[in-house]
């Protein structure tokens, strides 16, 4: 009783348009307040009002908002579906990578490796592949630590350590939004004109990629799945970045309900990169032979080029000097 | 390798600007979410 006359007088003296909103409640005295205030019920004027706001002369105009209600919202999203979400997506995509290698195990080149190979990726395409990567695995985890970590880690390690490695991670995904943001441009500058999608890409999907059987569907330079994996990386990043920066001016572009809906995009286009790239780093190490070769040492051995991107192959082989050295 | 570990210390490096960055540019959080009137402590140093 005592906290809804409480509510009643704060809200009685805030927000005049509260009362305007209720046509079936008791009206108030001339005073503004109500000590009965039986009809005043505070979720009612919660659900009713995005904000509810007072009038006040300083310049700072923030002043003015007494209680923003979705915020409640968003943090019982944040307490309880977000960190299911979370659970269902990461372990979920771990387990059906495990499945998947049990049942189909690592997927070899056909007759063993070769003696010789082709340059896939020169030192820059690996660079930026590398600033990205390594950029985002730090950015996952601290992320996936603000979500998760005092129901995950706290337990684990206790209170002062995970204070301290909670820190650590905090300062890293401010810090390190920079050079993936960085890593994540260069990509779409560099590689966009090998990720057009196009009919052959279609063909590549319906036929599982190759996944399931002996034979690999044609492919230039980048296959369906990689296309598929490019672009994630492109819009998403750029949303994570976009969202991502707006979090970290707190005011400069948004109110106070706009970065709540960034933070729930934020996270949300987090979780399924994170999906994406479970999968794609699965594939492009443990997954495939030979593969990492790609974006470790460049050289990919050329039968497992001629399985995988056949027509990026023919194209590399028709540019290549009569020596039969490779033009790149 | 090589290239990859050049990544990473680009990574790091550009990092590091970015913390001399942000700290010209970004407020702090007991500044950045509250209002003009309001005086909070800074976090982690009571009375401060």
């Amino acid at each position: 009783m005592f906290k809804a006359a409480l509510i009643a007088l704060l809200l009685a003296a805030a927000i005049p348009t509260a009362h305007a909103q209720a046509p079936s409640r008791q009206e108030a005295p001339a005073s503004g307040f109500n000590p009965t205030a039986t009809e005043v019920k505070e979720q009612d004027l919660l659900n009713a009002l995005s904000k509810v706001e007072g009038r006040i002369s300083i310049p700072d105009t923030r002043a003015a908002t007494l209680i923003q209600p979705a915020g409640q919202t968003w943090r019982d999203y944040r307490r309880g579906p977000l960190l299911w979400i979370t659970a269902a997506i990461v372990l979920g995509m771990m387990a059906l990578l495990t499945l998947f290698y049990l049942i189909r195990g690592r997927i070899r080149i056909e007759g063993g490796r070769g003696t010789r190979t082709v340059l896939r990726f020169g030192a820059f395409e690996r660079f930026m592949h590398w600033v990205t990567a390594a950029s985002w695995c730090v950015l996952a985890v601290s992320g996936l630590n603000i979500v998760a970590g005092s129901r995950v880690l706290l337990p684990l390690i206790g209170q002062d350590a995970f204070s301290t490695v909670s820190g650590w991670l905090k300062y890293s995904h401010n810090f390190l939004a920079f050079p993936f943001t960085s890593g994540v441009v260069l990509m779409l500058l560099v590689w966009v004109r090998h990720n057009i999608p196009n009919r052959m890409d279609l063909e590549w999907f319906r036929q599982g990629g190759g996944l399931f059987g002996h034979r690999h569907p044609h492919s230039r330079k980048f296959n369906g799945g990689q296309k598929a994996v490019f672009w994630i990386v492109v819009l998403g990043g750029g949303a994570l970045a976009a969202t991502g920066f707006t979090l970290m001016f707190p005011f400069y572009i948004t109110d106070v309900t706009g970065m709540q809906l960034a933070q729930i995009a934020h996270g949300g286009v987090s979780l399924l990169m994170i999906g994406a790239m479970l999968g794609h780093i699965y594939i492009g190490s443990v997954g495939m032979e030979g593969a990492l070769d790609a974006m470790n040492s460049g050289q990919v051995d050329r039968k497992w080029a001629a399985a995988h991107h056949d027509l990026w192959l023919a194209e590399v082989d028709a540019k290549s000097t009569p020596s039969g050295h490779p033009a790149e | 390798m090589r290239v990859f570990l050049i990544a990473v210390t680009s990574m790091i490096a550009v990092a590091v600007g970015a913390y001399y960055g942000l700290n010209l540019i970004q407020k702090p959080a007991d500044v950045a979410f509250a209002v003009s009137g309001a005086r909070l402590d800074a976090p982690g140093q009571p009375g401060g």
